[in-house]
C-alpha cells in the first residue's frame, strides 16, 4: 500500500496563504525582492546539506543589501515602474550581489575553520583519556579495564 | 584429653646459628633446653644424653639405647630414643609415670631431644638403668630358668603387681617378652623388674609366639593395643619359658607356631610334656587358654595368686574337618589354618571358591549354621567383586576372630591406625590401606562380630567417618586425615618433617621455622600432611580458614596459611619465629597482589620489608588480611572501573567521530556561518535604516 502523501499542516499553509496575498497586495517590492535575492534563492536551492544553513547564511547578508534598494523604492512612492528602473540600476544589483557574495564567503570558509578547531579539541581529549586510563591501568593493573577476572589485580 | 595435656615436658633444643639463645615456646606443656650451644643433648634441664656412649645391648628393635645421667640421681640412666615409626606410645607416659611398683622400669624423663649427630629430632626417654640379667638375654637359646616354687614370688607376683596398677591407669602393657623382663637380686633369689612398654606400640614389638593365636596373625603393627588379657596370655608363655628354661617355639617360623597352637593349642605348645605342679598348670591353662572368652582376668589370677582354688581351664576346641581340604598340595584340617593360606595365595584362593567342591566340603564338615550364613552372605555380597575382596571377606567368613586380611595386609580394626602411621613414616605404599577402609572390610568384621565387641557401632562410626574423609580430595581431608583421626598419638608424618618429631601444632610451627632456615626448603610452607595434622589435633587452628587454603587462588591460600601459623602463634604462645616470618614474605606477592591499588600494595609491601625478621606472623597477616583496607581498595577499584568504563565510551565516540575527518565540525560550522552571517546582517541593516531615517529627519 502506497504511503499517503504528507499533509502540510494549517499554519503554513496560512502562513504561505498569507505572504501570497503580501506579495499581491506589495507587488512593486515583491518584484524588488525576486530580483535583488535571486542568489539566496540559488543557495537555498542548491543546498543538499540537511541543516539547509546556506539559504539563511547568503540570504541574510543578501537582505541587508537588498535594503537601501527597498528603503529607495519605499521614498519613490512604491510603483511598479520605479521597481523596474531600481532593478535595472547596476548599483542596487551590485550592492544586493556583493552582500550576497559576502554571506557566500562566510558559508565557505567559516565551517572548515570550526571543524578544524574541533578536531584539534577531540584529540586533545583523546589524548586526556588514554593518559587517564593509563593511569587507571597502572594503578589497579589490567583487571580495571573489565577484561580480566577481579581476582588478580597486580598479578 | 588433647595431646599437649597428656604430654609431660617436651623438650627440644633449638639452636641459633651463632649459638646464642634458644627460642621458648611458653606456658603450653613444652620447654625448650637451652643448651648453651656446646652440643650437649638434654632433655629438660637436668637430664643429659651421652650419644658416644651407646648401650648396644640394650637397644631393642628400632629403639637406640645410650647412658643418660640426671643432675639430681646417682649413677647412670638409660636413655631410649625413637624415631616416627612404630608408635611411641606418647599419651601413655602420664599414666606410666603414676605406676609407684618398684618392679616396672621407672621413667625419669621424656621429650624430644635434638640428635645433632643425624642432624633431625627423636623422642627420648629416660628411665633408670636396668639390671644386667634379663629373663632371656636377646638371641639366646637359653632363659633362666626359675624353679617352680620361685616362680611365683620372682615373676608372677611382681608382674601381677605391675599389671594390677597399669590397668587402673588404663594401660596395656603389651611388651611381655623375655628380652624385657630383668631380674634383680642375687642368684636364685631374683625378682622380675618389667621393661618399659613405651617406644612402640603395644604388642608391636612381640614376636607371633608371644601373642594369642588370633592376634599372631596379624602383621606386628596392626595387633591393635592389646587387652589384659592378652598382656596375662603373654605372662604365661613368658613363665612357661621360665620354668622350661627355653623357648619351645624358639626357631620356628611365625606360621609354624601359629599352626602348632591351632593344632595342639598354646598351653600344650609351651608346656609339652613338662612335669609342673598343678598350682602352675591351673595358672597357664588359665592364662594360655585360647579362648578369650574363658581365658583368665586379672581378677582370676589374682585370686589364684591369692591362693584361691579356680574351676580348671579345658583347652577349647577348634572345629576340625572329619576328611582335610588339599589346597595348595597341603591338607588342612581347621578353618583357620585354611584362612591363613588362602590370605597368602590370592589367586589359587579365588580360583577354589569358583569351584563347587570346596562348599561341599565346608558342608560335609563342619555342621555349623553361622559358618553357613556368613559363606552364604559372601556369595550374596560379594558376586562380581575384585578378588583380592572376595578372598579377604571369605577369610573374615572362614575365621571370624581373625584379623582382617586384605592383600599383603593383616590387621585388627583398633590396630589399623598404628598400622596405617606406620607404614607412612615408613614410606610404603598406603593404597592398599586406603582400599582396606573403602572397601568396608572392618565394618564388615565388626559386623560379623557385633555381638561380641563392645564399642561396635563406635568402630563402625569411626570408619565410616574415615572412608568419608577419604573420597574428598581436598586438603586436610583424604587418607591423610584418617591416619590422624585412628592414631591419637602419632607424630605429623610430613615427609617434609622427616628430620622433626612433630607433636603439636606448636610444634609445627617451630619445626617450620627450622626447615625455613635450610637452603632448599620446599616451594610450599604446608603439605596434605600438616593440614590434616593440625586440623585433626587442633581444629580451631585451621578449619575456620580451610575455605582460603584449599581456593585454586593463590593469595586465598596465602592468606588461610598465614591466618593458621599467626593462630598457632597465639595459642602456642611461640616466640617470634624469624626465618618463617622471612619465608612467609618471600611467598606473600600473591596475598599482597590481591590488594587492586598500586598504591597500596607499595605501602603494604613497604611495611611488609620492615617486618624481614620480625617472625611476627601476627603483623604480617594484619597487612595482607585487613579487612578495612581490603574494603576501602575494593570501593575505589568499583570507582576505577566505573570511570575507565565512561572513559573508554567517549574515546569510542570521539574515535569514531575523528574517523570522518573530513566532515567532523562543518554541520557545527555551517550553523556559525549561519548564525554570523545573520547577526551582521541585522547590524547592517540596523545601520542602514538609522542613516536612512537620521537624513531624512
Amino acid at each position: 500500500m502506497a504511503a499517503s502523501p504528507k499533509k502540510t499542516p494549517f499554519s503554513v499553509r496560512l502562513a504561505v496563504l498569507c505572504l501570497i496575498l503580501v506579495a499581491v497586495v506589495f507587488f512593486p517590492m515583491t518584484v524588488l525582492f525576486c530580483g535583488c535575492m535571486l542568489p539566496s534563492f540559488v543557495a537555498a536551492i542548491v543546498d543538499r546539506h540537511p541543516q539547509k544553513t546556506a539559504g539563511i547564511t547568503i540570504g541574510a547578508l543578501n537582505l541587508a543589501g537588498t535594503v537601501p534598494a527597498w528603503l529607495e523604492l519605499v521614498r519613490l512612492g512604491a510603483g511598479i515602474e520605479h521597481a523596474i528602473t531600481l532593478l535595472l540600476q547596476p548599483r542596487i544589483l551590485l550592492m544586493a550581489y556583493a552582500a550576497a557574495a559576502l554571506g557566500w564567503a562566510l558559508y565557505f570558509y567559516i565551517p572548515p575553520l570550526i571543524a578544524a578547531m574541533l578536531v584539534r579539541k577531540a584529540e586533545k581529549r583523546l589524548k586526556e583519556i588514554e593518559k587517564r586510563q593509563a593511569e587507571l591501568t597502572r594503578k589497579f593493573g589490567a583487571a580495571v579495564t573489565g577484561a580480566e577476572a577481579q581476582g588478580v589485580p597486580g598479578a | 584429653m588433647a595431646l599437649r595435656d597428656i604430654l609431660p615436658k617436651i623438650n627440644r633444643d633449638y639452636m641459633e646459628p651463632h649459638g646464642g639463645g634458644a627460642r621458648q615456646a611458653a606456658d603450653d606443656g613444652y620447654y625448650v633446653t637451652n643448651t648453651g650451644g656446646d652440643n650437649r643433648v638434654m632433655i629438660g634441664h637436668d637430664v643429659e644424653i651421652f650419644p658416644n656412649k651407646p648401650l648396644e645391648a640394650l637397644a631393642s628393635f628400632e629403639t637406640r639405647a645410650f647412658e643418660a645421667r640426671d643432675a639430681h640421681e646417682a649413677g647412670p640412666q638409660l636413655a631410649l630414643l625413637c624415631g616416627r615409626s612404630r608408635g611411641p606410645r606418647i599419651t601413655a607416659i602420664g599414666s606410666y609415670r603414676n605406676v609407684k611398683s618398684p618392679h616396672l622400669l621407672k621413667l625419669r624423663a621424656a621429650g624430644v631431644v635434638n640428635w645433632q649427630s643425624e642432624g633431625r629430632e627423636l623422642f627420648g626417654l629416660v628411665f633408670d638403668m636396668p639390671p644386667k640379667k634379663r629373663l632371656m638375654q636377646p638371641g639366646a637359646q637359653k632363659a633362666l630358668q626359675v624353679s617352680d616354687d620361685r616362680i611365683i614370688p620372682a615373676l608372677i607376683e611382681p608382674a601381677l603387681a605391675v599389671l594390677t596398677e597399669l590397668h587402673a591407669n588404663d594401660i596395656v602393657y603389651g611388651a611381655f617378652s623375655p628380652d624385657n623382663i630383668f631380674m634383680a637380686g642375687a642368684d636364685g633369689a631374683e625378682v622380675a623388674i618389667l621393661g618399659e612398654c613405651l617406644t612402640s606400640a603395644g604388642s608391636f614389638r612381640l614376636d607371633p609366639s608371644f601373642e594369642t593365636i588370633e592376634r599372631s596373625m596379624a602383621q606386628a603393627s596392626g595387633r591393635g593395643p592389646g587387652s589384659v588379657k592378652t598382656d596375662l596370655y603373654s605372662l604365661g608363655i613368658c613363665v612357661a619359658i621360665a620354668l622350661r628354661g627355653f623357648n619351645p617355639l624358639a626357631g620356628k617360623t611365625a606360621q609354624r607356631v601359629i599352626e602348632d597352637k591351632i593344632e595342639h593349642g598354646s598351653y600344650a605348645c609351651m608346656v609339652g610334656s613338662e612335669r609342673l605342679s598343678s598350682h602352675m598348670i591351673e595358672f597357664l591353662r588359665g592364662v594360655l587358654h585360647d579362648d578369650e572368652t574363658a581365658r583368665w582376668t586379672l581378677d582370676d589370677a589374682l585370686r589364684w595368686l591369692e591362693g584361691r582354688r579356680l574351676s580348671a581351664k579345658q583347652p577349647g576346641i577348634s572345629m576340625t574337618a572329619a576328611r582335610p581340604f588339599v589346597f595348595r598340595d597341603r591338607k588342612f584340617w581347621n578353618l583357620r589354618s585354611l584362612a591363613m593360606a588362602f590370605a597368602a595365595h590370592i589367586s589359587d584362593a579365588a580360583a577354589v571358591f569358583e569351584k563347587d567342591h570346596f562348599d561341599l566340603w565346608l558342608k560335609r564338615n563342619f555342621e555349623d549354621r553361622d559358618l553357613e550364613d556368613r559363606i552364604k552372605k559372601c556369595w550374596e555380597k560379594e558376586e562380581g567383586s575384585l578378588r583380592e575382596r572376595v578372598v579377604a571377606s571369605f577369610c573374615m567368613a572362614l575365621d571370624p576372630v581373625g584379623p582382617v586380611r586384605y592383600k599383603h595386609l593383616s590387621i585388627f580394626p583398633l590396630g589399623f591406625g598404628t598400622a596405617l602411621a606406620d607404614a607412612m613414616a615408613r614410606d610404603e605404599d598406603v593404597q592398599p590401606y586406603a582400599e582396606m577402609i573403602s572397601l568396608q572390610l572392618f565394618s564388615n568384621w565388626v559386623n560379623q562380630r557385633f555381638d561380641e565387641i563392645s564399642d561396635a557401632s563406635m568402630l563402625i562410626t569411626l570408619f565410616e567417618k574415615c572412608r568419608n574423609f577419604m573420597a574428598q580430595k581436598m586438603q586436610g581431608y583424604g587418607i591423610e586425615r584418617a591416619v590422624y583421626i585412628l592414631n591419637k598419638e602419632t607424630v605429623c608424618l610430613s615427609p617434609a618433617l622427616r628430620d622433626y618429631y612433630v607433636l603439636s601444632p606448636g610444634h609445627l610451627l617451630l619445626a617450620l621455622e627450622g626447615i625455613a632456615r635450610r637452603p632448599n626448603r620446599p616451594d610450599h610452607i604446608f603439605d596434605r600432611h600438616m593440614v590434616a595434622f593440625i586440623s585433626v589435633r587442633e581444629p580451631k587452628m585451621i578449619d575456620p580458614h580451610l575455605g582460603h587454603l584449599i581456593s585454586q587462588d593463590r593469595s586465598y591460600q596465602l592468606i588461610g596459611m598465614v591466618r593458621t601459623l599467626a593462630a598457632i602463634q597465639r595459642r602456642f604462645q611461640i616466640a617470634p619465629v624469624p626465618a618463617l616470618g622471612n619465608w612467609v614474605i618471600s611467598q606473600i606477592d600473591p596475598a599482597v597482589n590481591r590488594y587492586h591499588d598500586a598504591d597500596i600494595r607499595k605501602a603494604v609491601k613497604e611495611k611488609i620489608s620492615t617486618l624481614q625478621d620480625s617472625g611476627n606472623l601476627m603483623a604480617i597477616l594484619e597487612l595482607i588480611d585487613n579487612p578495612a583496607w581490603v574494603q576501602e581498595d575494593l570501593q575505589r577499584f568499583a570507582i576505577a572501573r566505573r570511570e575507565y568504563a565512561l572513559l573508554s565510551r567517549e574515546g569510542g565516540v570521539l574515535t569514531a567521530q575523528l574517523q570522518r575527518k573530513n566532515v567532523y565540525g562543518m554541520g557545527t560550522g555551517r550553523q556559525v556561518a549561519m548564525l554570523a552571517s545573520s547577526v551582521l546582517g541585522v547590524i547592517w541593516i540596523m545601520m542602514i535604516v538609522f542613516l536612512h531615517f537620521s537624513e531624512i529627519w
